[in-house]
């Protein structure tokens, strides 16, 4: 019984000793991304990005002088088990900031507990401006509206005078998003949409709505997806032999894995907000970097990921404390230029700043063809018929 | 043509349930296990799914038999016996989920063999899915043959039929019930290669395709052999089907749909006995 004090005391004591010799709390970073469930792939590169972004402001300093140290939880795609980990980030581990998750649908969830708790969030994978319409003071978007990440793939079927588009997306925020933005867009592109459904999330068999599809006699068929049903959809097209003269997906072309497909993803569009080619500051080092820490390039995930660290950074700076308060108007006022773009806010929280451009697979690589002063390579326009492929 | 994948993956299902009174809540994870095995050897060995289904389906025996011998075969008889074989069944399912997700990773995986399609008569087949079918009709026909000519198969029935009498018989039942659910697996496994090749995969799947295997099964009627496959074209038809004159929402919940219709008008199955 009479030992029982000593191990807080011991504690203390050792605690104190710590301080003595200099060594500072560290700042707690807590995010939930999705590491395993249908959005993984993103989810490894949106951490892969944070990671990056905490070892290099350790290197500079810190925030505040303090070390970041980075807590994350797998939310297995689920936007119910998000709202679990960000309450127990916020209320059991009691971190400094957070950072938001993966996937419109599960930052939809929690910026919910962001807000309740008055922890200001960063959304730097939540497209959905919806989510920023409801009124928030935490919550700010840090990824690409969704209404700019068919805007290449629009430009270029209006450019060739295409007309009759069809859509498929899976019923989530995110592509659901997408597919309203584009109905309203497509007008203005000289596009009539013949066809819009969705489909639940975890659909691998997408053959009844393509063979729909195919009847529709569609020009241009856009799959508003994540990369596994990217890849199922375009797969399923060359096996029900659904020719279009354009195929372009929302996320998974702009994956690296998506070249697992081969020639059947040859010629496939896809949207990305980011490339390392692009022209922003400290873009090309980030890129390097990145490869050398995981030995794989960077995708956009990556790339606003590493972004909303150097916003964090930014913001903290300026309020110049960890108060979430002044965080929020440090973040509502800040222009900068990220390696991502540059980042701004209009008076939502939504971003007006990031851009979105479209690349296509050429003979196995991603070559990026929109916008144009962007742009690697031309666009191969029309597709190729499925029975001409090897 | 997954229709024929369906029945392969409730063929095992459905024996084990007969065989023991017990749904294998791990059986959508055989499957998974044996998609990942699949899409190893031919990813990283260029092995292919040709060679890889006998291969995956002895080693699905090997561990179902593992299973049943080392852990549900220690159960002691009795009337808790059902509920913790299930319980144990649905602990093999957790391991396998996370030893897939250790080896393997999260990521979707897929085997892109024989992409592209068949034009025949004005009807596109998709390669992988006419092969497939193909592979699935090749093993049932295997197992029927084994359950109805060898003397472990006509065992496997006599167990199913009535324990007792088929102990009075002299049959040596624990033997019995490993050999089964090592087929059971098997059969699953077997399933798994062909899945892979059309669908992708993830390790945190499987109990989709457990439920939908005993979807099938109800459907069909338990113990009954023609029951699984018919159980099986009957779902992957009404999937299709539905998908396309509905809703792709509506093809999702389609099987439980078709559960509940069964359970109300036909509680045996389509093609299952009454019980006596």
């Amino acid at each position: 019984m009479r030992t029982r004090w000593i191990i807080p005391v011991a504690m203390a004591v050792l605690g104190s000793l710590g301080e003595a010799r200099g060594e500072q709390k560290p700042v707690v970073l807590g995010a939930s991304m999705s590491l395993s469930g249908s959005y993984a792939a993103g989810g490894k590169y949106s951490l892969e990005g944070t990671q990056l972004w905490v070892d290099d402001v350790n290197e500079r300093g810190g925030l505040l002088g303090r070390p970041v140290r980075l807590v994350y939880y797998d939310d297995k795609s689920d936007a119910n088990t998000g709202v679990q980990l960000y309450e127990k980030l916020i209320t059991a581990d009691k971190v400094d900031l957070v950072i938001g998750p993966y996937s419109s649908a599960v930052t939809s969830a929690v910026s919910t507990v962001a807000e309740k708790h008055r922890m200001t969030m960063l959304g730097p994978e939540a497209a959905d401006v919806k989510i920023y319409q409801r009124g928030h003071k935490y919550n700010f978007q840090a990824q690409t509206q969704a209404s700019r990440y068919m805007q290449g793939a629009l430009a270029l079927a209006k450019a060739k005078g295409y007309r009759k588009l069809a859509m498929l997306s899976e019923d989530t925020a995110f592509p659901k998003a997408v597919a309203s933005e584009v109905v309203k867009l497509a007008p203005g592109s000289g596009l009539e949409v013949v066809f819009n459904e969705t489909y639940p999330k975890g659909s691998s068999d997408f053959s009844a709505l393509l063979t729909k599809v195919k009847q529709t006699g569609a020009e241009v068929i856009f799959a508003n997806s994540y990369l596994p049903d990217s890849q199922g959809i375009i797969r399923q097209c060359r096996e029900l032999r659904v020719e279009a003269k354009m195929f372009a997906v929302a996320v998974g072309a702009a994956e690296p894995e998506f070249g697992n497909l081969g020639s059947t993803g040859e010629y496939v569009f896809g949207a990305t907000q980011w490339a390392a080619s692009m022209p922003w500051p400290g873009n090309a080092a980030f890129a390097s970097r990145y490869q050398k820490k995981f030995g794989r390039a960077p995708d956009y995930h990556s790339a606003s990921n590493y972004a909303a660290g150097q916003v964090l950074e930014a913001a903290v700076k300026q309020a110049g404390a960890l108060d979430q308060d002044k965080l929020a108007k440090a973040i509502a006022k800040l222009k900068l230029d990220t390696v991502y773009g540059r980042f701004e806010v209009d008076e939502q929280g939504i971003q007006v700043g990031y851009t979105s451009a479209l690349l296509q697979w050429q003979k196995g690589k991603q070559v990026l063809v929109w916008p144009e002063k962007l742009a690697e390579g031309a666009p191969v326009l029309p597709t190729p018929a499925w029975s001409s492929r090897q | 043509m997954l229709g024929g994948v369906y029945g392969l993956m409730s063929l095992g299902i459905n024996l084990v349930w007969g065989v023991m009174g017990v749904v294998n809540l791990a059986h959508g994870d055989f499957i998974i296990a044996a998609g990942f095995l699949t899409f190893w050897a031919f990813a990283k060995l260029g092995l292919s799914p040709l060679i890889t289904f006998p291969a995956s389906a002895a080693m699905g025996f090997v561990l179902g038999a593992a299973t049943q011998k080392l852990l549900l075969g220690r159960v002691s008889e009795g009337r808790a016996a059902a509920k913790t074989s299930l319980l144990m069944t649905f602990g093999v399912s957790y391991i396998l989920i996370n030893s897939a997700q250790l080896l393997f990773g999260n990521e979707f995986q897929t085997v892109m063999y024989l992409p592209g399609s068949w034009h025949v008569s004005g009807l596109d087949f998709a390669r992988s899915r006419t092969l497939a079918f193909a592979m699935a009709a090749a093993a049932s026909l295997l197992l029927w043959a084994f359950l109805r000519f060898t003397f472990a198969g006509r065992a496997i029935r006599a167990v199913s039929q009535n324990t007792d009498g088929a102990s009075v018989c002299g049959i040596d039942i624990p033997r019995i019930r490993v050999v089964s659910f090592g087929l059971g697996a098997a059969l699953a496994s077997a399933a798994g290669v062909l899945l892979v090749t059309i669908f992708a995969i993830s390790p945190a799947m499987g109990t989709g395709y457990t439920v939908r295997s005993f979807a099938v099964t109800v459907i069909g009627g338990l113990g009954s052999f023609p029951g699984a496959l018919l159980g099986a074209l009957v779902l992957g038809t009404s999937e299709v089907f539905s998908g396309y004159f509905l809703s792709a929402q509506i093809a999702n919940g389609i099987a439980f749909l078709l559960f509940l219709l069964v359970l109300l008008a036909r509680p045996q199955g389509l093609l299952g006995r009454k019980p006596t």
